[in-house]
């Protein structure tokens, strides 16, 4: 049984670690914490479902659009909540991202209403896999394959490319980026559109597997940033090992306690660290 | 002339408190200036006004006769003015190379940020060394050599300097001075404020004393450390 619970840990903290890289970059440059990022998910999914499902398009460019769509809802999301109030106190744009995320939530229950919806056209697709007596879908599979890849690639480009040292230079000192010619802005926008990307994959894989609803950006979001927090906020490699941590520990904790707590287990971690070690386990002070 | 702030107010909370009141200060092409006084004259503040990191109520800027006085931080770099700011504030957590790339960060042609680095490499041989430690691993004197070295990457006209000195050795403190002549010969003009007056003096073409927030005296150092007044009340003797 132990293997099997390991393997949905892993299934869940893959998705998990998408979310936490998000919050933990948008920390990082804007030292923000971005309360619409579980919306950013689910807006993903949403559209995903509009043009996958609704508008009968392919699955690929489907996947393209809601993507490119989760970018682009993170930029604009920049644009709208952060950028005009990024020199006010670091509580309004708290603020101004929880606004976002009730708004976020309230256009996809009035468009697509308030019911669970489904993102398969033909179940066929879903047909369990067996592998050493551990048992998994196809999309479980491809989802951890996909987030191990686009972990790979991000981490290539922040440590290869000059807009990914630019990202990082930006996390470190904004002001001395902006010495050195670094359009701090701009920065920022990107990294909120890197945000809404993965956040974007994310809930249209966990979509595609356990079906969408408005709300369902609300419980991943607030355990993508537990993920984050258990990992250091700020910290790349933290956010992805923190997203890992908190899938395994609830699918864990729900086979050897009971199923009922799973999704408490992320808030008691939460707590946990805030009291014990509130700079995560990376996180340097 | 360089760089000229003429008739500049700033204040940091509100207008009407005055961290800087009437301040002109000019830089000509390939000099030294310093820019000495007690603590808490403002010295700080004339460089964050030219960043934009103060609000400025009156007065201007001009840079080679431009204009630049609402011009945002982080175009400066790209019209040859660089900062290096009070503790250098350095990107603590990226390799000295990745350190100097950012300072390169304007150039478009990545040719030209390799040959620079190795101009930085030939003028501070122990950030090649160094090359791929973190930064912030670096010892106190190693960084300010960074901290040239990043702002040299670009090319600069003008280069700001607060307190290079500030917090090394002895020892280190003679090199960072020498090391700030050495940057002036490359044709680099330079507004440097310092606490060490004597070494700033003895650097510098031309000096402003600053006090509360305004000029209190300008001229070559030989005439300020001719004057016993100025010695006695700014100058500690
Ligand atoms: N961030 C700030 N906010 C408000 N007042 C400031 C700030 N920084 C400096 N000041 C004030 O502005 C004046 C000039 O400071 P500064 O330019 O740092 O002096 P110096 O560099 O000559 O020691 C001082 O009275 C100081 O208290
Ligand atoms: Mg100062």
């Amino acid at each position: 049984m132990i293997a099997q619970l390991i393997t949905n840990g892993l299934l869940a903290g893959a998705a998990y670690s998408l979310i936490a890289i998000g919050y933990t970059m948008i920390y990082g440059v804007g030292k923000l914490i971005n309360f619409a990022h579980g919306e950013l998910y689910m807006g993903g999914a949403y559209c995903f479902y509009l043009f996958y499902i609704v508008l009968g398009w392919d699955i690929y460019s489907s996947c393209l659009v809601a993507m490119g769509t989760g970018a682009l809802l993170g930029i604009v999301l920049e644009k709208v909540v952060y950028r005009p109030f990024k020199k006010s106190s670091r509580l309004v744009p708290l603020i101004t991202t929880i606004g976002a995320s009730i708004f976020l939530k309230a256009m996809a229950m009035l468009f697509f209403g308030v019911q669970t919806k489904s993102l398969l056209k033909g179940a066929s697709f879903q047909q369990s896999f067996s592998v050493l007596g551990i048992t998994f879908t196809p999309v479980q599979g491809l989802t951890v394959v996909i987030c191990l890849g686009l972990m790979l690639i991000l981490g290539l480009i922040l440590k290869k490319t000059k807009i990914g040292k630019a990202i990082r230079a930006t996390a470190e000192d904004r002001t001395s980026a902006s010495y050195v010619g670094i359009d701090t802005d701009r920065i920022t926008s990107i990294t909120f559109a890197i945000g809404g990307f993965l956040a974007a994959i994310a809930g249209i894989l966990v979509g595609y597997d356990q079906n969408i609803s408005p709300t369902m950006g609300v419980l991943a979001g607030f355990k993508g940033f537990t993920a984050a927090v258990l990992g250091g906020i700020g910290n790349i490699p933290g956010a992805v090992v923190g997203g890992f941590c908190i899938g395994l520990a609830e699918n864990i904790g729900a086979g050897y306690i009971s199923s009922a707590y799973k999704d408490s287990i992320s808030f008691i971690i939460l707590l946990f660290i805030l009291i014990v070690k509130p700079q995560g386990i990376f996180g340097e002070k | 002339m360089l760089i000229a702030i003429r008739n500049l107010d700033a204040f940091y909370a509100a207008p009407d408190r005055l961290a800087l009141e009437g301040v002109s200060i000019s830089v000509n092409q390939n000099e030294i200036v310093a820019l000495i006084g007690p603590n808490g004259a403002g010295k700080s503040t004339v460089l964050k006004a030219i960043f934009k990191e103060v609000q400025i109520k009156d007065g201007t800027i001009l840079f080679e006769g431009a204009d630049i006085t609402q011009l945002s931080t982080n175009r400066l770099a790209r019209l040859g003015i660089g900062f290096i700011p009070e503790g250098r504030k350095l990107f603590g957590s990226l390799t000295v190379e990745e350190n100097l790339d950012m300072g390169g960060y304007i150039l478009t042609d990545p040719k030209k940020v390799i040959a620079n680095k190795e101009k930085v490499f030939e003028l501070f041989p122990v950030l090649s060394k160094t090359r791929n430690k973190v930064a912030k691993k670096l010892s106190g004197g190693e960084q300010q050599m960074l901290a040239f070295g990043r702002a040299l990457m670009f090319n600069p006209k003008l280069l700001l300097m607060d307190e290079p000195s500030l917090g090394l050795a002895p020892k280190i403190v003679a090199m960072i001075f020498d090391m700030i002549k050495t940057i002036n010969n490359l044709g680099v003009s330079i507004l440097l404020v310092e606490q060490n007056v004597k070494k700033a003096l003895e650097i510098a073409h031309r000096a402003y004393v600053l006090n509360l927030g305004r000029v209190a005296f300008e001229g070559t150092p030989k005439e300020i450390l001719g004057s016993n007044d100025l010695k006695k009340t700014y100058l500690g003797g």
